[in-house]
Formats: structure tokens, C-alpha cells, sequence
């Protein structure tokens, strides 16, 4: 034995690491190439783009509901803008909540999130169902602090991560559970109000396909840019009516029939497929009311069978608060 | 053991054969989302190579802020080297170079203590066999000792089984710097650790 071998068994019984440690990285990474600001403490949301086969996908034991739909189609099929259409309605018809400056957005959901875990053997990744329960407080001018709660079912306790405000460039960082004032530089994130958006359909239609090209056609990155737009977030009636309107005219968007949500609700969903999952928006059938989204599995891979639910969310409440923490 | 092939299935081209990943980060120039494959590939590597200087929680943070300077400098990536490896772990090292001082501090501690802060859980199982918290000190002292440079090849070498070549290019450095700063620091190390010689060590170890 010499140095250099004393040197590779120095800290070598250290464990392999673990994806979860650095997925929050691969989202930096992602919003980077989708030319979205990094945060630096992040994550609010888990955005769609996460469902890419086989890197992030979870198997959610729920209903494995199939149905051939064809890759790409011209156009949305008639029912699918239907749909859509009646969604517009419902979203304008729907009373401003106006929050103000100084308020929170409250966003209550169940998420069906996406967990590769390393397999015993060490190798291999294993998709683990992670069902948890989250509520939410984003700030309406970002610059207040707010508060995401999330609790892994059943009934484990609630783990708290602040959401830092920004104020004059500066906000607080977060590690474990020591805050260290104005550690960090950031932009103030206004995402949870979508209120300077187009609010015609031709507006929101630009919008939506004004990102960049990418292996995604523009189609499908128009779609993720809806689900990303009205998750967890606050559209005022206006935009929400735009937004589900534009999404009208993306070609390609089908519907499912008989879904269930992961809150168990019956739903109607309009989807569009992105490698190889088919990603859904999910409307109640009676009043066309958003309920939130699913990716199911269009083909087989490695996080499940063709028809695998591999991450959904279910909306259950959405209001605004005065106070971050406090239930409105 | 250094090296965790990612379980992602990785793009093969038409023949059946993997993208270099050199192939991959062309692509990501007009495809941005592409780059995500080279996070696939080799994250997990970097992130235990960070890890094991600098402990889990800065790594974290590097690990996040190496892919993005990656990315951010895809466009002069060097083509015809057909694997990324080198060139991340080379940016991986720079950016621990800011945390140089963490990184010393810990060293010393381990030197001070016996007790590794970089450490966690069970680990080490076989150095606890080697006899030796007396060795580990040292090695911890004279790792503390070397300079930066002596330090990021060592390591480079030692836990990331990357070839001299591969290590020039990850730190922009001819070849025969890295031969003569391994040398050195070998020399170092040997110099700090004086009994190393089976005899003195465990005997239940099993000796190359």
C-alpha cells in the first residue's frame, strides 16, 4: 500500500449520491435552457419538462387509463377545442379575486411527484410513487416572504421551506434550518399573478410560441408553456380566458375521456403528447373548471408501461391570503 | 468505485451506438434542452467527486453552479474531444477553488480531531481497520498542506481515475505540470505519513 492507495480509500465508504440531491441542479439547469431566471433557492413548481422519460418519472399507482391517440394530428381535433372553448368561458366568467401587492397567492394541491431513487443494488433507479400534499404562499409582488408546506402521504408531519422575499436585490438564504439574512442576490419573482399578459387569443397565441426552437416542436413547447403558466399560479380571468383559448388553437391537442384526478375526481382532459407522455390538462366535465394536469405514458419506458400515470397534481383550492402561513 | 454510470437511458444514433457526448453538446447549441443529457450523464459523478472534498452541502451548490457555467459555455466546447468528462470536472475544480478555505479548514480539522467533517455515517470502514485515526490525521494534515494545484491533481488522479492527459485538459495545463505535481505531492504525502509500509498497516487488508 502507498499513498496514492491510502489516498482512494480516503473518504472513499461515502455513499453514492443520491439523484434527489442534486435534482434541484438539473432544474437549475433546465430553466436555464428554457431562458427562465434561475432561482436560487427554488421550486415552487415542478415543472413539466421534469417528465422527461426515464430521467424523472414516477409511477403513481393510479388509473391506467390508455387511449390510442394519434402522434400529431393537424389540428386539435373539434372536441378537444370544445373543450378548451368552454374552459375560456368558465376562467372569464370567474369573479378578479384582485390580490393586493402585499398579499399572498394560496395555492392547496395534492402532487403526485416524480421520485428515481437509487435501487439497493446501487445501480440501478428504481420510480418510487410519492404522493404528497402541498399548500402555498406566494407572494404577489415577490418581495414579501412566503411559505411552501408539503407532507408526504400518509400523514407524516409538514416540512417547511420559506420562500424568501427579494427586496432591493437581496434576499434571504436558507440553509436547513439557519436563515442568514440578505445572504443572496435575486430578481423579484411576480410569477404567481399572471396579470401583464395578453388577455386576446391572437396575444396569448404569440406568447405561448414565443420561446426558442428545440427538439420539442413549437406545439409541444407551447402546451408545457401552458401547464407551466396556470400551475400554482393566479391568472386573472382575463388571461386564464386567453390562455385556454389560445391553447384552442394548438394543433395536435386530443381528448381523454373518464379521467380520474389524483384527487379522485372525475374529469375531462384535452392533452397534447411530448416525449412519449402525454400531458394533460384536466377540466371538470359539468363546469369546465380547471382541476390540474396528469403525464401519462404514451409508450412504454422506464418509469412504467404505456398508460403509467407518471406525475400529476389536483388543485383543491386556490385563494388569495393576507398572510403567509395563515390559512385564507 | 469513483465513477456512477448515470441508469438513464442515453440517445444512440440510428446505428444503435451512444452520442458522444461531444455530439450531444453540438446539438445543444441550437437545442438547448439537449444539454440536460450531459447533466445525465456525469452529474452524479461530479457531485461525489465534489462532495468528497468539500462535503455535501456546498457540493449541492456546485454541482448546480458547474452545469450551469457549463451550459452557458457550450459554445466553445472543444469538439473534438469526444468526452465532456474532463472539461467538467476541470470547471467542477475551479469552482472549488472559491471554497478553497472551507475546504482546508476541514482538512485540518480532521488533522486537529480525528473526526473527518466531510465524513458522515458509516463510512471509512476500511481506513477505521487501517489502525488508523493516526493515519487519516496525517493524511489530513498533509492534504492541507499541498498546494491547491498539488491538491486538484491528486484528487483528480486518486478518486476520479482520470489519466494525465485528461487532467491537463481539465485544468488547462501541459502534461508535464501535472507529472511534476503529482510528483511532488506524492512526495508530500509520503514524506507526512512515514510508516506507511504494510507491516504497520492492517494486516486484514487486502494489498494490491
Amino acid at each position: 500500500m502507498n499513498e496514492m492507495d491510502l489516498l482512494r480509500e480516503f473518504r472513499a465508504g461515502r455513499p453514492a449520491t443520491d439523484l434527489a440531491a442534486i435534482s434541484p441542479a438539473r432544474r437549475q439547469l433546465l430553466r436555464a435552457a428554457h431562458g427562465r431566471p434561475s432561482r436560487t433557492l427554488g421550486l415552487p413548481r415542478l415543472r413539466w419538462q421534469l417528465a422527461v422519460p426515464g430521467v424523472l418519472a414516477l409511477v403513481v399507482a393510479a388509473g391506467l387509463l390508455v387511449a390510442n391517440l394519434p402522434a400529431s394530428s393537424p389540428r386539435a381535433v373539434p372536441e378537444a377545442v370544445n373543450v378548451l372553448r368552454l374552459a375560456a368561458q368558465t376562467a372569464g366568467n370567474s369573479p378578479d379575486l384582485a390580490p393586493r401587492p402585499d398579499q399572498f397567492v394560496f395555492v392547496e394541491s395534492i402532487d403526485a411527484s416524480i421520485d428515481p431513487q437509487r435501487a439497493p443494488d446501487g445501480v440501478h433507479t428504481v420510480y418510487r410513487p410519492d404522493l404528497s400534499d402541498r399548500r402555498i404562499w406566494q407572494s404577489v409582488d415577490g418581495t414579501h416572504d412566503g411559505l411552501l408546506l408539503t407532507r408526504t402521504r400518509p400523514g407524516s408531519t409538514w416540512v417547511r421551506s420559506p420562500l424568501p422575499g427579494c427586496r432591493n436585490g437581496r434576499m434571504d438564504g436558507i440553509k436547513g434550518d439557519q436563515v442568514f439574512p440578505h445572504a443572496e442576490s435575486c430578481t423579484v419573482d411576480t410569477s404567481s399573478v399572471l396579470d401583464n399578459l395578453p388577455t386576446s387569443t391572437d396575444g396569448m397565441f404569440r406568447y405561448l410560441y414565443s420561446d426558442k426552437n428545440g427538439s420539442r416542436t413549437a406545439d409541444q413547447r407551447a402546451w408545457t408553456k401552458v401547464g407551466d403558466l396556470i400551475r400554482e399560479s393566479y391568472a386573472r380571468p382575463a388571461v386564464m380566458a386567453a390562455i385556454f383559448s389560445a391553447a384552442a388553437r394548438i394543433p395536435g391537442v386530443s381528448v381523454v375521456h373518464g379521467v380520474t384526478d389524483v384527487a379522485g375526481r372525475p374529469g375531462i382532459a384535452v392533452a397534447l403528447t411530448d416525449l412519449g407522455v402525454r400531458e394533460e390538462l384536466i377540466f371538470d366535465p359539468a363546469t369546465h373548471a380547471y382541476l390540474g394536469d396528469r403525464g401519462v405514458n404514451a409508450e412504454d419506458q422506464d418509469s412504467g408501461k404505456k398508460g403509467t400515470v407518471v406525475g400529476s397534481s389536483a388543485i383543491l383550492r386556490l385563494a388569495i391570503a393576507d398572510k403567509s402561513g395563515v390559512l385564507p | 468505485m469513483s465513477r456512477v454510470s448515470a441508469a438513464v437511458p442515453a440517445p444512440h444514433t440510428a446505428a444503435g451506438e451512444r452520442l458522444a457526448d461531444s455530439a450531444v453538446i453540438a446539438q445543444s447549441a441550437a437545442d438547448p434542452e439537449r444539454f440536460a443529457e450531459i447533466f445525465d450523464r456525469h452529474a452524479q459523478a461530479i457531485h461525489r467527486y465534489l462532495a468528497r472534498r468539500i462535503g455535501d452541502e456546498i457540493a449541492n451548490d456546485l454541482v448546480a453552479e458547474a452545469f450551469l457555467v457549463a451550459f452557458r459555455r457550450r459554445g466553445s466546447y472543444d469538439t473534438s474531444q469526444p468526452d465532456s468528462r474532463p472539461w467538467l470536472y476541470g470547471i467542477a475544480t475551479n469552482l472549488l477553488h472559491r471554497k478553497r478555505r472551507a475546504e482546508v479548514r476541514q482538512y485540518r480539522a480532521l488533522a486537529r480531531t480525528g473526526v473527518d467533517p466531510v465524513s458522515g455515517g458509516d463510512e471509512d470502514a476500511v481506513l477505521a481497520r487501517v489502525a488508523a485515526v493516526t493515519v487519516t490525521r496525517r493524511l489530513g494534515a498533509a492534504l492541507a498542506a499541498l498546494s491547491q494545484g498539488e491538491r486538484d491533481v491528486l484528487l483528480l488522479v486518486a478518486w476520479e481515475e482520470l489519466s494525465y492527459d485528461e487532467v491537463a485538459q481539465a485544468m488547462s495545463i501541459p502534461v508535464g505540470t501535472v507529472r511534476s505535481r503529482l510528483h511532488r505531492g506524492r512526495k508530500r504525502l509520503r514524506a507526512a505519513l512515514p510508516d506507511l509500509d504494510p507491516a504497520t498497516l492492517d494486516s486484514g487488508m487486502e494489498l494490491p
